[in-house]
């Protein structure tokens, strides 16, 4: 099952984030991971939240522009060489990463090409991929 | 100070004797309409209006204002009142959003014109012995020819260098030794700007006047041409629909332009009740033509805001003057000479968005160039979560709107609702050069 996440568009202007954040802790939805991918105007807000529909419900109430993706989480061994296992893995499957980043301690959300592939890949060459409901009750 | 006056015996006129020869101009206009152009003489049938027992300026209140739009309907020649073979020049605006409008002119519409123009630009300190570098586009557009025109009238030795090729026209008026410029005055910042690139003094150019027109402009904006130039620059003022430049010009004392009264009745209209306004006021500035042959125009809507100085000039021209354009009454916007429409934005962000965009387009002036930008909400259309879809998205945005304007543009995505909308219906527009 796949890490469901949520993109929100907020613009570079101080307070916004604060705004968002506040928005959910207030709902009692608890962030597990989040990241920022920037531009000069404005930033593209990535979370994995424990209440996925409620979130994105309240966010678009709040006129905020919210898009859905599914990624897939994956355990990193935590050792020297860890990442890069997993990353040589789909490179040699072809399979393109269009980002990842850190949740709660070594998991990392990955968002690629083809969720599903990824996922079985990874489970048959022994990765520990964690399910969406884990992730959010970690 | 001594300051020539180009036709005296009608630019110092008794305001008794303007007041007659408006008179009876008006009277010869209205009947010229009547008799050769057939939407007037339907809409003064329809009003009643006999044009025979015309009394005076007042009755002209009783006929619709003429629009751009009765231009355009009537596009190419339909407002002509006379035959094809009586014009000697035709010329066009550029039809940005339609049907272009078409005006044209007889030998003596032509004359009449150059007669403006000598007038004026006498007024802004050119002489015979001036040699004008002409920067206006010259084509369609009545700017590089009306100057053209008026300044050979003048006797000034004329430089029509036509826009563009910035490090050409630094060379011209170095080699030719340029005493006067014309030119919009964004295209007078930029050359500046390419001057001190090059590393060179003003002070050892001939240059001494420089006439700027066809955009608006602020005082701020006058003081910087004047000293990078170390000139004396004047503001000047027309559109084609009523003749082109040379409807009214500053003197050297800048201080509002003397308006040609004996070719055109001015009226100042509040925009949304179109009743006229006491003098002084500002509002809409209406122009009748008072001796135009092949197209006659009665109560032509202006679009532009301006207000009437009534009170004598120092200079010893008794015509009254208008102050300085300070915006427009519809949506459109001059940037760097272009006319740019927000519903040409509008569109391309409709076929891309594939709904309704709320956007904003946003103008200012930085440095030497008029700079435009296009805000843009985001929403559930135009927004991806890839910062590379994103961005092709801005580039898309931005390739199309700088192609359908021609001119170059910056795309700002932002957050849904975060434009301002007035009374629901959203302010497209936000000009910050108006100071």
């Amino acid at each position: 099952m796949h890490t469901r996440e949520l993109s929100v568009f907020v613009e570079n202007k101080a307070g916004r984030l604060a705004v968002l954040t506040k928005l959910l802790g207030q709902a009692g939805i608890n962030i597990r991971g989040f990241s920022v991918a920037d531009m000069s105007d404005y930033g593209i807000v990535r979370l994995i939240v424990d209440k996925p529909d409620e979130a994105a419900a309240l966010l678009r109430e709040c006129d905020f522009i919210v898009r859905e993706s599914s990624l897939i989480c994956v355990r990193v061994p935590d050792q020297p060489g860890g990442l890069s296992s997993i990353l040589n893995m789909l490179s040699e499957s072809d399979i393109n990463v269009e980002y990842m980043y850190a949740i709660v301690d070594t998991l990392i959300v990955f968002n690629v090409e083809n969720p599903d592939q990824a996922e079985r890949l990874l489970l048959e060459s022994g990765v520990k991929v964690v399910s969406g409901p884990e992730v959010y009750s970690l | 100070m001594k300051m020539k006056i180009w036709d005296r015996r009608r630019e110092c006129a008794c305001r008794e004797e303007i007041d007659e020869l408006q008179r009876q101009n008006l009277a010869r206009t209205l009947k010229w309409a009547y008799d050769n152009v057939a939407m007037y003489r339907r809409r003064m049938d329809k009003a009643g209006f006999d044009p025979t027992a015309f009394k005076g300026p007042d009755d002209l209140r009783r006929l619709p204002f003429t629009t751009k739009q009765d231009l355009r309907d009537n596009y190419p020649f339909g407002l002509f009142a006379v035959p094809k073979d009586k014009l000697v020049r035709i010329h066009s605006s550029s039809g940005t959003t339609g049907k272009p409008t078409v005006v044209g002119y007889t030998r003596r519409d032509l004359r009449t014109w150059s007669e403006l123009v000598a007038r004026m630009v006498t007024a802004a300190g050119v002489t015979h012995r001036d040699t004008i570098q002409i920067s206006f586009g010259y084509g369609l557009f009545t700017g590089g020819f009306g100057l053209h025109y008026g300044m050979e009238r003048v006797g000034a030795s004329v430089i029509p260098v036509s826009s563009g090729n910035t490090q050409r026209q630094l060379m011209i008026m170095q080699d030719f030794g340029t005493t006067a410029l014309v030119s919009t005055p964004s295209y007078a910042m930029y050359m500046a700007e390419t001057l001190a690139e090059a590393g060179i003094d003003p002070a050892g150019l001939k240059l001494r006047y420089g006439l700027f027109g066809s955009e608006p402009w602020s005082e701020e904006m006058r003081t910087e041409l004047e000293h990078k130039w170390n000139i004396t620059a004047t503001d000047n003022y027309g559109l084609s629909e009523i003749m082109g430049p040379g409807v009214s010009g500053e003197c050297l004392l800048k201080q509002g332009m003397h308006l040609a009264e004996d070719h055109f009745l001015f009226e100042i209209i509040d925009p949304k009740t179109e009743e006229p306004l006491p003098a002084g006021e500002e509002g809409e500035l209406v122009i009748t033509t008072l001796t135009k042959e092949a197209l006659p125009v009665i109560r032509y809507r202006t679009r532009d805001i301006t207000r009437i100085i009534t009170d004598p000039c120092p200079c010893g021209r008794t015509l009254y003057r208008m102050t300085r354009v300070v915006g427009r009454t519809d949506d459109m916007l001059i940037i760097r000479g272009v006319n740019v429409f927000p519903s040409q934005v509008e569109s391309v962000l409709l076929e891309i968005e594939g709904t309704q965009p709320h956007y904003q387009l946003v103008v200012d002036r930085q440095g030497q160039l008029d700079t435009l930008e296009v805000w843009v909400e985001v929403s559930d259309n135009l927004f991806f979560n890839e910062m590379k879809r994103m961005h092709e998205l801005s580039e898309t945005i931005r390739s199309r709107i700088e192609s359908v304007l021609g001119l170059n543009v910056r795309i700002k995505l932002v957050e849904p609702r975060s434009l301002a909308r007035s009374e629901g219906k959203a302010k497209r527009v936000l000009d910050m050069r108006k100071k």
